[in-house]
């Protein structure tokens, strides 16, 4: 990690504590095992060291647990259209069905049709386990429809967990309706904790019937988001803090903002890329901003890693978003489509789809502590990126040419860490794909020592060979991290043999995010 | 859009009729988002076809009730509120 170091104070944090290798017993991470300081695949299927009622929250909750995200599904219901702050990285006129970002959507639903489209997605989608209200504007802007969505949803499907995404300016007048509405996961959105560089991110809020701008907007902003955080953690509410990554104007200053929220109790940090294509007509799309590489990122999170755990799943989803995160079905659901479907909530079969999920993690950690413990021996200090073609279940089953991301886990001999997804252009459409686009991918993943798929074509086989990145399709339809570890032993067993020379890899160049439009 | 300092927005000051002119939503720059809706104190807007309209006879630009016209300060797109200088003034009562 030494070698991806980008310039600010938060990366000689991390290289000083090398939290990244070594959690420290006090870490809350679902993914990370204290007591035995490996990463990955607890014995019971991702607890790892949380405590038995945050698992029992977080455990089928695709946002909260990166572990949950391979095998269940979320939906958003866009019924908040309203917005009470203006955010320079937002456009509020921008609607396309192409465009996957937080504040798009298709089409705005009433409370009524929220809860039908509902039902009919955990009908034909059984694992879907969460709902949320994100906007498109801000859940709490408008607070009459998305309590009225909740408490019909909470009466019709009991089972379906309850979310909400604010910006936190309304926050602290609505923990109580909250907690009323059995909503037990709440998302803050927190660039700043510092008014100077809170008046670069936000125009204007809207607040107690008058509009502020500059330090004077992003103090009150600041002031009402601590203090909601500060009252829901008292309540015993899983609060994700959501923070946009913006270079020169917050990226430092995101260590300080993750100090602040830990100590308030939030329970999980996601550092965001910031999202400015220009013709996305932003304001920080129109001006020029830009947002930062893959390896900005990944250094901003491992400094931030430590008391608090970072979320590195986050697909930056639309406020209409259906499925599992990877692959929006949103789409398939309209207001029209679901309205003509005939749903019959079925509560028994949702279970038992869900039993044989369980079933499936519970063989996936297993599978992989299996593999863990063949690596107990190995004394190594490679630390390598691989990424992963999957479509879900934890399983590497995508072939390369239809990825639309890659999975992007870390391996050393602690084992394998999710560590992000690089989204990519669907190579093979059609069934050919198009040298430019796969050397766009290639170039997205140049920094990975293999990747790993289902299966592969000739051509793109010899260009990532070529491009120095080993394709692995031997492990085709296996479980990621067990996969992932046998082959990083046969990596170590080569580079002892002398077979191969272990070398660093890649820059930090990447694009981390390849339009799809 | 006026300040406390600016009589004609004072709060709870009778204003002169000539002073005072409605407020209309351009509709092909609204998003519909309907963050303008509630905060009306004359309930003067309401959705019609996707985008949100100022019902002028009942526009009061927020006099009496706050500093500044509510759906101006709540508005997410620049200059999409505005006066429209195409209707009849309205009448203050008295």
């Amino acid at each position: 990690m030494n070698a991806v170091v980008g310039r600010g104070t938060y990366v000689k944090a991390a290289v000083n504590h090398g939290k990244m290798m070594q959690p420290t017993t006090d870490h809350k991470g679902c993914c990370a095992s204290a007591k035995t300081g490996q990463a990955s695949c607890g014995s019971k299927a991702g607890q790892g060291d949380l405590p038995t009622e945050i698992w029992e929250k977080v455990k089928d909750h695709p946002c909260y647990s990166e572990d949950a995200h391979h095998h269940y599904a979320r939906m958003h219901v866009a019924v908040a259209p309203a917005c009470n702050i203006q955010c320079n990285y937002c456009n509020r006129k921008y609607d396309c069905a192409n465009e996957s970002r937080p504040g798009v959507v298709s089409e705005k639903l009433t409370p009524e049709q929220a809860v039908r489209k509902v039902l009919a997605i955990a009908t034909t989608i059984p694992q879907m386990t969460v709902l949320g209200i994100a906007g498109p504007g801000d859940a709490l802007a408008n607070p009459a429809k998305t309590f009225e969505t909740f408490e019909l949803v909470s009466k019709a499907a009991p089972d379906i967990k309850l979310c909400l995404s604010t910006n936190g300016l309304a926050l602290p007048d609505y923990v109580d309706t909250i907690v009323r509405s059995k909503i037990d996961h709440v998302t803050i959105t927190i660039n700043m904790v510092d008014p100077e560089i809170g008046a670069k991110i936000y125009p204007w809020i809207f607040f107690n019937h008058k509009r502020y701008t500059g330090i004077e907007a992003a103090k009150i902003l600041t002031d009402r988001q601590l203090q909601g955080l500060e009252m829901l953690s008292e309540r015993g509410i899983l609060c994700k803090i959501n923070s946009v990554m913006i270079p020169n104007i917050n990226d430092d200053h995101l260590v300080e903002v993750n100090k602040a929220v830990t100590s308030r109790g939030a329970f999980l940090h996601n550092i965001m890329p910031l999202i400015s294509a220009p013709e996305h007509g932003t304001a920080f799309g129109r001006n020029g901003q830009r947002g930062p590489t893959a390896q900005e990122l990944k250094a901003l999170q491992d400094a931030c890693e430590g008391q608090i755990n970072m979320m590195r799943h986050c697909r930056q989803c639309r406020a209409d978003a259906v499925g599992l995160l990877g692959d929006d079905r949103g789409p398939e659901f309209t207001t029209d489509q679901v309205m003509k479907m005939d749903v019959q909530y079925d509560l028994e079969m949702r279970k038992a789809y869900q039993k044989r999920v369980e079933n499936e993690r519970v063989s996936k950690a297993e599978a992989c502590q299996k593999e863990l413990e063949k690596l107990s021996g190995e004394i190594s200090a490679i630390t390598l990126l691989v990424a992963v073609a999957t479509k879900g279940s934890g399983l590497i089953n995508e072939h390369f040419g239809h990825a639309k991301e890659f999975q992007m886990y870390e391996l050393s001999t602690s084992g394998a860490k999710f560590v992000g997804v690089r989204r990519v252009e669907v190579y093979c459409q059609g069934g050919y794909g198009e040298e430019d686009r796969l050397s766009t991918i290639v170039r997205g993943i140049r920094d990975c020592h293999a990747v790993f798929v289902a299966k592969i074509g000739g051509g793109p086989k010899s260009n990532l060979i070529k491009a120095g990145i080993e394709p692995v399709d031997q492990f085709a339809y296996e479980f990621i991290e067990k996969s992932a570890i046998a082959w990083f032993r046969s990596y170590l067993d080569k580079v002892r043999r002398g077979e191969v020379q272990h070398g660093e890899r890649g820059d930090a160049a990447v694009p981390l995010r390849i339009s799809a439009a | 859009m006026g300040s406390a300092a600016t009589p004609r927005f004072r709060f709870g000051s009778l204003r002169h009729k000539e002073e005072c002119v409605p407020f209309k939503i351009i509709a092909s720059q609204c998003t519909g988002c309907s963050a303008c809706e509630p905060l009306c104190p004359n309930v003067a807007i309401s959705e019609k076809e996707g985008s949100f309209v100022i019902e002028a006879t009942k526009c009061t630009e927020c006099v009496g009730h706050f500093d500044e016209p509510q759906c101006v300060a709540a508005c997410p797109v620049d200059n999409t509120c505005v006066v429209d200088t195409s209707l009849p003034r309205y009448q203050a009562p008295g």
